[in-house]
């Protein structure tokens, strides 16, 4: 009985050894169902507590190849900016443009020229440059149009132009080529009277 | 005494297991812990010992690591469908690589998920939807044709064909199809490869 009990002891032994044995061999071989299931069991949950939505407000890449979004955007920007900058120097060059044809025009006409005159182009011509002078202003009123406006209408008619004091360029530029005529001094108040004085 | 042996023999041949297994299990229990890095180590390691999910589980490590180009190449060693939550990873990796339709098709096939599940899949679709919403610019049908060719050229074929494909949906839904044939072309080099499980 007791040799019977040992011959299975020792049975099982070599069972387990071998069994041992054997998992050692096959480390390198593809796990074995329970282990797979234990371990796929316990990613899945901790797969599922991880679980997050990604963040939102994704867009299509579209920038050039091999630019980066951040690339794209800091080129766009700069490229407004110079466009802006650009505008500006354009729109200050006309002004004072103007400015100066006004000044040459004065002069040009410049028998009856006095000094009141002079005050009065000057005057007229501050008050361009406050009413639309800075660069920026300029190119806001390009971006509108309304300089167009202005300068179609100043161009074909001087006097046209003089009333047009109650907004926008033309109405600068007319208080200003008004003042010059007359030299009152007062050009912008009284449209008509640029006009008139365009016409003679 | 024997039971005392055959216990002791019986822990021996427990502990001795696959230690595929043990770095698998060692692995969820980092990911679930949110300790990603480590996660990844136990998955790679779990993968050179034979075990074949682990290559996806990495994958899902990746993810929220935001390495969403390496977790695409991991996640293609794997087909779709066999478990929804690591379709969600996969969708996921897609989304963040910018591969838009890529992750649809794979929130698409979660057919059998949980309500939770099933709600994120509904919240991320339509985030998809928006982004598709509008016709692909031309910029961004070359941007996927140029990183389809750049990945190509870095041996990275997985991530070659799934930006070529890319490439090819988003210019299909182009009018002019611009870019389609660039991609295609570019495909046929590219997909034998990728299919081959070449990720790298």
């Amino acid at each position: 009985m007791k040799t019977k009990k040992l011959f299975y002891a020792g049975a099982a032994v070599a069972l387990l050894l071998s069994g041992s044995a054997r998992a050692e061999d096959t480390q390198q071989m593809p796990m074995q169902p329970s282990g797979t299931d234990a371990a796929h069991a316990a990613m899945h949950e901790a797969m599922q507590h991880q679980m997050t939505m990604p963040p939102t407000g994704a867009q299509m890449p579209a920038e050039m190849p091999g630019m980066s979004d951040h690339a794209s955007a800091t080129a766009t920007r700069a490229h407004e900016h110079a466009a802006q900058v650009q505008q500006q120097h354009r729109e200050a060059a006309r002004e004072r443009a103007m400015k100066l044809g006004a000044q040459d025009a004065t002069m040009a006409r410049g028998g009856a020229m006095h000094g009141g005159t002079m005050g009065a182009t000057n005057h007229a011509g501050t008050g361009m440059m406050s009413d639309t002078g800075t660069a920026q202003q300029g190119a806001g009123m390009m971006r509108t149009g309304d300089m167009h406006g202005g300068s179609s209408g100043m161009m074909p008619s001087g006097g046209g132009m003089m009333g047009g004091q109650t907004g926008g360029t033309s109405g600068s530029g007319g208080g200003m080529m008004g003042g010059t005529s007359t030299g009152t001094g007062t050009p912008s108040t009284t449209p008509s009277g640029g006009g008139t004085m365009m016409g003679k | 005494m024997i039971a005392r042996a055959l216990l002791t023999l019986a822990t021996f041949a427990v502990s001795a297991g696959p230690a595929a297994g043990e770095h698998l299990l060692a692995g969820a229990g980092a990911f679930r812990d949110g300790h990603f890095d480590s996660a990844l180590v136990e998955f790679r390691v779990a993968e050179r010992l034979g075990a074949p999910e682990a290559t996806a589980y990495a994958g899902a490590a990746l993810v929220k690591l935001g390495r969403a180009e390496e977790a695409v190449e991991a996640f293609a060693a794997s087909p779709p469908g066999d478990d929804e939550l690591l379709d969600w990873y996969r969708a996921v990796a897609c989304y963040d690589a910018k591969l838009f339709t890529c992750a649809d098709r794979a929130l698409a096939g979660i057919e059998r998920a949980g309500p939770k599940v099933a709600a994120e899949v509904g919240r991320l679709r339509a985030e998809i939807a928006r982004v598709l919403g509008p016709e692909p610019a031309v910029a961004s049908v070359d941007w996927y044709v140029s990183r389809c060719e750049g990945r190509r050229a870095e041996g990275r074929v997985v991530l070659a064909a799934a930006y070529c494909r890319e490439a090819v949906a988003l210019g299909g839904r182009r009018p002019d199809h611009h870019g389609v044939a660039r991609a295609s072309a570019a495909l046929l080099h590219v997909e034998p490869a990728s299919l081959h499980g070449a990720s790298r």
